[in-house]
């Protein structure tokens, strides 16, 4: 099968001030929003949906429980979507291709669409912090789920723990501080 | 152009018609070879004068019959103008002899959109006449939203009549509100396309970025008559030659009086295919084509419509 998200413009995602409603879909909960002030208009369709991770209360987010659900979702909504709405989505590269087929049969551009750089198959990250370990992270950061830290997810990847090092943005360099609680 | 400027294709206007106190529709018929083809929101450029001189004026096609022996035009008569309009709703009578030069489109349909919204003003009804021929016949949906002014009102329904009442509305007022209700009630996939004076589609341009169109999807045609100003001189660093610019004349037109070859397509300040580099001088910039940037470099001009701040100009022709 063509690997379609190789052909699509794909970039950090960022809310566009341009949209007066704005709806992202992600295929995973750990997949982080848009970057930018949130509008109010915005709306978070996730796919799973997990009880470590707590939706912000400003946000309004619905829970799908599978992809392909969500997708129907969405073509009906963009069937009925009036002049003004931006679409984000992040996910692999099936999900984003996905996505734009779904928007671009519904009539939306380039302009209106965003899709962040494809994630790979999740990834064991273990919160260097707490040593808390998160299986299946599918994004380049994510809240920890023992600490609550903000991680981003190095590189590293740490054959005796069997895991990839997640490090708080804000924390200082590893070795410097004391880890676990 | 579909055909080498020194020869176009000859006609004679066959009827005229006032549409509105200031509109005038012609139809002209080819004398010669029949008219090439002509898609949805083409303009041409239309030759006619008298003994004194020649005016080489872009117009919308509103359309063209199928055998191709007919264009109509419909032309503004732009208040105080001594130029080239003037002269058609004063002298152009049938029989008048016309050339069309050419014929472009800088303003084609969205053919893959399926639903457009259509604003005009004025004159800048007449590409969306054809527009909305060619979207009859491919199935697209449309609603063109025409603004005039409250007495001109009778004139474009008569126009209008013949079209599908659900998708034509004429406003007699320029009413934001009503304007940001319509344009925010447009699917999703709505494109809009506008024509008319520029304050009008500044003020649709923002109404409609302001419900969340985005730039892409908004389309506009935008046309300058050329208008007199002081006279000046430019001087042709290449050639060497110098050439005066009357009052009344275009920088192009002049040029092309005084034998130069200079690049042009659209002649309305629209497609940028005259563009010149400036040498020395200070242009006034009068087309739509050029970046902000652009005008303030100052290192260029759009000789068709632009003119000169400084008593002369160098250009590198
Ligand atoms: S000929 Fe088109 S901008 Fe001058």
């Amino acid at each position: 099968m063509l690997n379609a998200s190789s052909l699509l413009p794909v970039g950090p995602l960022r809310f566009d001030e341009g949209g007066r409603r704005h709806l992202f879909v992600r295929q995973a909960p750990q997949l982080s929003v848009p970057s930018g002030p949130v509008p109010t208009a915005m709306t978070t369709w996730t796919v799973g949906g997990d009880s470590r991770v707590l939706p912000d209360p400003s946000e309004h987010e619905q829970f799908f429980r599978s992809a392909a659900h969500l997708l129907d979702r969405l073509a009906w909504r963009l069937a009925t979507e009036r002049v003004g709405l931006r679409l984000y989505a992040a996910g692999d590269d099936t999900f984003l291709s996905a996505v734009a087929l779904t928007g671009d049969a519904a009539g939306m551009t380039g302009e209106e669409m965003y899709l962040a750089p494809p994630v790979q198959g999740g990834r064991r990250v273990i919160c260097i912090h707490c040593s808390t370990m998160h299986d299946d992270v599918a994004d380049e950061g994510l809240s920890c789920a023992g600490c609550g830290a903000v991680l981003s997810v190095r590189s590293h990847y740490s054959r005796r723990i069997g895991a990839y090092m997640g490090v708080a943005e804000s924390a200082p360099p590893v070795g410097t501080e004391e880890t676990g609680r | 152009m579909m055909m080498p400027r020194s020869t176009g294709y000859p006609a004679v206007i066959a009827d005229v018609a006032p549409v509105t106190p200031t509109l005038r529709r012609f139809d002209i018929r080819a004398t010669a070879q029949p008219f090439p083809p002509v898609s949805a929101g083409s303009h041409g450029v239309f030759a006619f004068g008298d003994a004194v001189r020649t005016w080489k004026n872009p117009y919308s096609i509103v359309a063209r019959s199928d055998d191709g022996s007919m264009l109509r035009i419909i032309v503004r008569l732009a208040q105080g103008s001594r130029g080239g309009s003037a002269f058609l709703h004063g002298q152009g009578r049938p029989g008048l002899e016309i050339t069309v030069l050419g014929i472009a489109n800088l303003f084609p349909v969205v053919r893959k959109a399926r639903r457009h919204i259509l604003l005009s003003a004025g004159v800048g009804i007449t590409p969306f006449l054809s527009y909305m021929d060619a979207m009859d016949g491919m199935g697209l949906a449309y609603c063109l939203h025409h603004y005039c002014r409250p007495e001109e009102r009778q004139a474009f329904h008569a126009l209008l009549a013949d079209r599908d009442p659900g998708r034509v509305v004429l406003h007699d007022d320029p009413d934001t509100g009503r304007l940001s209700e319509i344009l925010a009630a447009e699917p999703v996939s709505s494109r809009l396309s506008m024509c008319g004076p520029d304050g009008f589609m500044n003020w649709v341009g923002a109404v409609a970025r302001d419900v969340g169109f985005s730039p892409g999807k908004i389309h506009s045609e935008r046309f300058s008559a050329p208008e007199g100003g002081a006279a000046f001189r430019v001087d042709l660093a290449r050639s060497g030659l110098s050439v005066s610019v009357g009052p009344e004349d275009t920088l192009l037109d002049a040029l092309e009086a005084a034998g130069i070859e200079a690049p042009c397509l659209c002649r309305g300040g629209a497609c940028g295919a005259c563009r010149v580099a400036v040498l020395s001088g200070v242009p006034d910039h009068r087309d739509h084509v050029l970046a902000e940037a652009e005008r303030a470099a100052g290192d260029c001009i759009l000789t068709c419509v632009s003119r000169a701040r400084t008593a002369t100009l160098t250009l590198d022709l």
